[in-house]
């Protein structure tokens, strides 16, 4: 049974699910334009879905994906993020990293959201992983914190991205999250005294990941790769070392232990979903795909078409052909799962 | 000497109060443009500023060895919070702060004045002063000015002084004595506030924070929540609350807004011949702690409505 508000959004592309991020984030994004990138990196079939039930000043969300995604958004200064994974009581590994946070069951991350200096954050959802996303309001929360007085929730929010904690407020938030989802509750006031609570109570064994040098390098890394120049090959390493002041050596190594692949497999799982999105723009005609699709993976750094063909075969497990005729029908599941349940 | 100066950019101030012996950073607090007005005067044993801003700023490395420095506000609106923090000491429309330049060496006191109210500095020679109040045995007035970090003045002394400070700054220094005999009926009279528990630590937690965060040695790589928490020997909630009560920020964003205060100014201060532009804001924004060179010029344009680059193209002109 699921809450009356609940609606599930599945996707079998990116394009899409960035679509519908940009539409239901934007309230949390009132200042500044909200955009995000998502990208595939292990290899298969996708099948995304986003159960969401906001309410008022706290939008929730439940996503799982059938594939490894990267995940990545500006951060900024008006809401607040926690996230956790469910693996309702099984012990399963997860690959699931929140901006460096590597998540277990007990942990809680992604308040790095939330910074006034610029930034951005990164997350990559392990295949097959139940994330449950909790976003709040700052103004709101702040409002709270200098009620309470709770400037260790405060000083945790902003300089650190996640913990990991037993406390019995965090139980306690985590399970309102999953009677909202099965009840449906109307007020957010619960969920702010909660998680403030959480990152306020001092914990036994609390784990936490501060934002540092190391954390920005990754952060840094991932946006340039967004950011790298569309039209031109993609970056060298040394071009990428020299940008990030940083070596070789420890690039490398933060790229293996974040990514669990070599700088330059992430480089092209980037640049193939860029292409994908590109076949998939429902902006542009299907025939005018067709008679651009080489030109286009050229763009993004794919010189020979045989090799791409490959590539793009092996990640998605469709030829770029496929993707251009499926472009035109609808992407999107939508259920809505109070309709489905009152059938 | 100019009567006065009008500034869009807050270096210069810094740069003009130099000339009074002065050598303060100053940081732009919150986002955006400002405006910025300063009048300055000097004498025999005594000088004057006052600063106006359309901006809330934070002064470091105030005090020189030959003066104590006085400090008052004027109000341009009415607020319930205080106006500014001499030392941790609340700025109110009747308080007059600064007594700790008596005590600490050149350069080692701080302020925070908001942008609802003029700050003037009343820098008198330590010498005479405390000649002065020997002399005519002000007890009273010797025990606040060593051990107060301010006063509030409730009676027409500190008026008068504010009154015959404008008139001076707009005509010139006539009498310096005056200013002496003001000053320590001020101190003479004015009432020391009541005993607030951990006010005293407060004090001496902000003078540590300011002065770590201006640490220039230490801008290259900078330091996490709990590295200052650490350093300062002190829990991060009451780090932080102490943080967000004075500076209305949390420590990390002060910091980090005092590196690209830094930055500008080392930017800003570049000679002609030592540009290079590309190469020098990617090493300048490494020296104070930005290693991204994309990260930084988008915290520079958010902070300053300008690029690190216009930044180097102005230097010339200022």
């Amino acid at each position: 049974m699921k809450a009356r508000k609940a609606k599930e959004f599945v996707f079998n592309d990116l394009l899409s699910m960035e679509s519908y991020c940009k539409n239901h984030y934007t309230d949390y994004y009132s200042k500044s334009n909200f955009s995000c990138n998502v990208t595939q990196l292990s290899k298969g079939e996708l099948v995304t879905s986003s159960i969401c039930a906001p309410i008022n000043d706290a939008h929730l969300e439940i996503f799982k994906s059938s594939q490894t995604i990267l995940y990545e958004e500006e951060a900024n200064h008006n809401s607040v993020a926690f996230c956790w994974i469910n693996s309702n009581g099984e012990q399963t590994q997860t690959n699931t990293i929140i901006s460096g946070h590597r998540m277990v069951d007990l942990s809680i991350a992604g308040f790095n959201r939330l910074n006034k200096t610029g930034g951005n954050i990164w997350d990559i959802v392990g295949a097959n992983t139940q994330l449950c996303c909790m976003s709040l309001k700052w103004e709101k929360m702040k409002k709270k914190i200098d009620q309470m007085n709770a400037y260790n929730a405060f000083a945790k929010l902003e300089e650190c991205i996640g913990i990991d904690s037993n406390s019995s407020a965090s139980i306690q938030l985590k399970s309102l999250f999953e009677r909202h989802f099965t009840k449906g509750l109307s007020e957010s006031d619960a969920f702010y005294d909660l998680a403030i609570a959480t990152l306020e109570e001092p914990c036994d064994q609390e784990i936490l990941t501060e934002r540092s040098d190391k954390t920005e390098l990754i952060e840094d890394l991932v946006k340039l790769l967004y950011e790298d120049r569309e039209g031109m090959p993609p970056l060298t390493i040394s071009e990428i070392t020299k940008y990030l002041n940083t070596g070789k050596e420890s690039l490398s190594i933060a790229c293996r232990e974040n990514f669990n692949m070599p700088i330059l497999d992430l480089i092209k799982s980037i640049r193939l979903e860029q292409v994908k999105k590109s076949y998939l723009n429902p902006h542009v005609p299907k025939g005018l795909k067709n008679f651009t699709k080489k030109q286009n993976a050229l763009y993004y750094g794919f010189k020979n078409w045989t090799t791409f063909q490959k590539f793009y075969y092996q990640t998605f497990q469709e030829s770029p052909d496929e993707t251009i005729n499926k472009s035109t029908k609808a992407s999107v599941l939508v259920t809505d799962l109070f309709m489905r349940r009152s059938q | 000497m100019k009567l006065e100066l009008a500034y869009s950019d807050h270096i210069q101030l810094s740069e003009s109060l130099n000339e009074l012996g002065q050598t303060t950073r100053i940081t732009q607090l919150e986002k955006g443009e400002g405006k910025y007005m300063m009048s300055f005067k000097q004498s025999a044993g005594i000088a004057l500023a006052e600063i106006q801003s359309t901006q809330p700023l934070l002064y470091e490395g105030w005090g020189t060895s030959w003066s104590v420095d006085f400090n008052w506000i004027t109000p341009k609106c009415k607020l319930n919070d205080p106006f500014g923090y001499c030392e941790g000491y609340e700025m109110k429309e009747d308080s007059l702060g600064g007594f700790n330049t008596i005590n600490t060496s050149p350069g080692n006191s701080w302020g925070k004045y908001s942008n609802s109210c003029s700050s003037t500095a009343c820098m008198l020679d330590k010498r005479i002063l405390m000649k002065i109040l020997k002399e005519c045995n002000a007890t009273q007035a010797i025990d606040n000015l060593s051990k107060a970090r301010g006063l509030d003045i409730n009676n027409e002394s500190l008026h008068q002084l504010k009154k015959l400070t404008r008139k001076d700054l707009a005509r010139g220094i006539i009498n310096p004595t005056k200013y002496y005999d003001l000053i320590v009926a001020c101190l003479e009279s004015g009432e020391k506030r009541d005993y607030k528990k951990g006010l005293t630590k407060n004090y001496r937690l902000l003078g540590e924070i300011v002065q770590l965060s201006h640490d220039s040695s230490r801008m290259s790589s900078p330091m996490t929540l709990s590295d200052v928490c650490q350093y300062l020997d002190t829990g991060q909630a009451s780090l932080y609350r102490v943080c967000q009560d004075y500076f209305g920020m949390g420590i990390i964003e002060m910091m980090t807004q005092i590196r690209l205060e830094e930055a500008r100014r080392s930017l800003l201060m570049l000679k002609q011949n030592e540009k290079n532009h590309a190469l020098t804001v990617r090493d300048i924004a490494i020296s104070y702690g930005f290693k991204h060179q994309g990260r930084f010029s988008r915290r520079y344009f958010t902070s300053f409505g300008e690029l690190p680059s216009q930044s180097l193209d102005k230097s010339k002109g200022l």
